[in-house]
């Protein structure tokens, strides 16, 4: 593992989200977040997690966050106005309290790589395919029902008859019979 | 040599800059979400690191399941703000006050 890159992700990850909590236009910090997913895939090719990597790549920057570059584009928000100087002051502390729990993990300084063989002879791909499908094949699937759902929820929800627009009813216009719309101006 | 601590301080921080924006962003719906994808962000890269110094490949999966919960939950999310923009034709938190909850 590199040290030069590790730092130069980390620093790019670190920008990118301080932009994404502190910026007041979305499609920036939209645009932010993006950048941070592509540090964070940096660190994660890295460590040597290349599918998780890619998947991150293509899923989380391909869809979601073109999702929701679509939707801030869509939805026309304004300015985000942000909090005052109160919000600003319960932030920090907030972080300082954090700031303080994570010199709690002092101790696990010196843990250098695991360098075992199934990392050397083995891609990254194939471990994690061997593991998923004979450990953990059931929440594979259960993960599949999540989508699936997710899915069904997401249309279900969007796709609601506007009262303004007209539709066709196309059972009402196969029964339509002649008698029903002409007349004959009967003497 | 980086060593595991530098991962912990820096998925520490991320969550935390995370947390924070949660914090500012408070009125607005789209700040909210993002944040919290940066803070699952934060965890991922936490699993992964430990996973490789630990010699361990589970976190691994459990990143990849946290990927595919993550992206359902940000769909049905962007859904809501949809409809909710249809109805009050904008999407700050204080529409949701509307529920008297």
């Amino acid at each position: 593992m590199n040290d030069g890159l590790f730092y130069f992700a980390s620093t790019g990850l670190v920008i990118a989200s301080l932009s994404v909590a502190f910026s007041t236009y979305p499609v920036r910090a939209v645009l932010s977040l993006i950048a941070a997913f592509v540090s964070g895939a940096l660190l994660w090719l890295d460590l040597g997690a290349e599918f998780l990597a890619l998947a991150l790549i293509f899923v989380y920057v391909g869809a979601v966050m073109a999702l929701f570059l679509f939707i801030v584009f869509m939805l026309n928000i304004d300015r985000m106005k942000s909090e005052g100087l109160g919000m600003l002051r319960a932030g920090l502390i907030l972080g300082i309290v954090l700031a303080m729990a994570i010199l709690l993990f002092k101790g696990y300084g010196k843990i250098t790589p695991n360098t075992l063989g199934d990392y050397a002879s083995h891609s990254n791909t194939e471990l994690i395919g061997n593991r998923m499908y004979h450990h953990y094949w059931v929440i594979f699937e259960y993960i599949a029902f999540v989508l699936l759902t997710a899915m069904v929820v997401a249309i279900s929800l969007v796709d609601r008859k506007n009262s303004v627009a007209k539709y066709q009813n196309i059972h009402k216009q196969v029964k339509t019979k002649p008698e029903d719309s002409i007349y004959w101006m009967s003497s | 040599m980086i060593v595991l601590e530098h991962y912990i301080v820096l998925s520490s921080l991320i969550f935390m800059i995370g947390m924070m924006g949660l914090v500012l962003n408070r009125n607005n719906l789209i700040g909210i979400l993002m944040c919290m994808e940066l803070m699952l962000l934060a965890v991922n890269i936490q699993l992964i690191a430990a996973d490789r110094y630990l010699g361990s490949l589970d976190g691994q999966i459990a990143v990849f399941f946290i990927l595919a919960v993550a992206a359902a939950e940000a769909v049905i999310g962007l859904a809501i703000f949809i409809i909710l923009y249809q109805r009050h034709r904008s999407i700050k938190t204080e529409v949701f006050s509307q529920l008297r909850g």
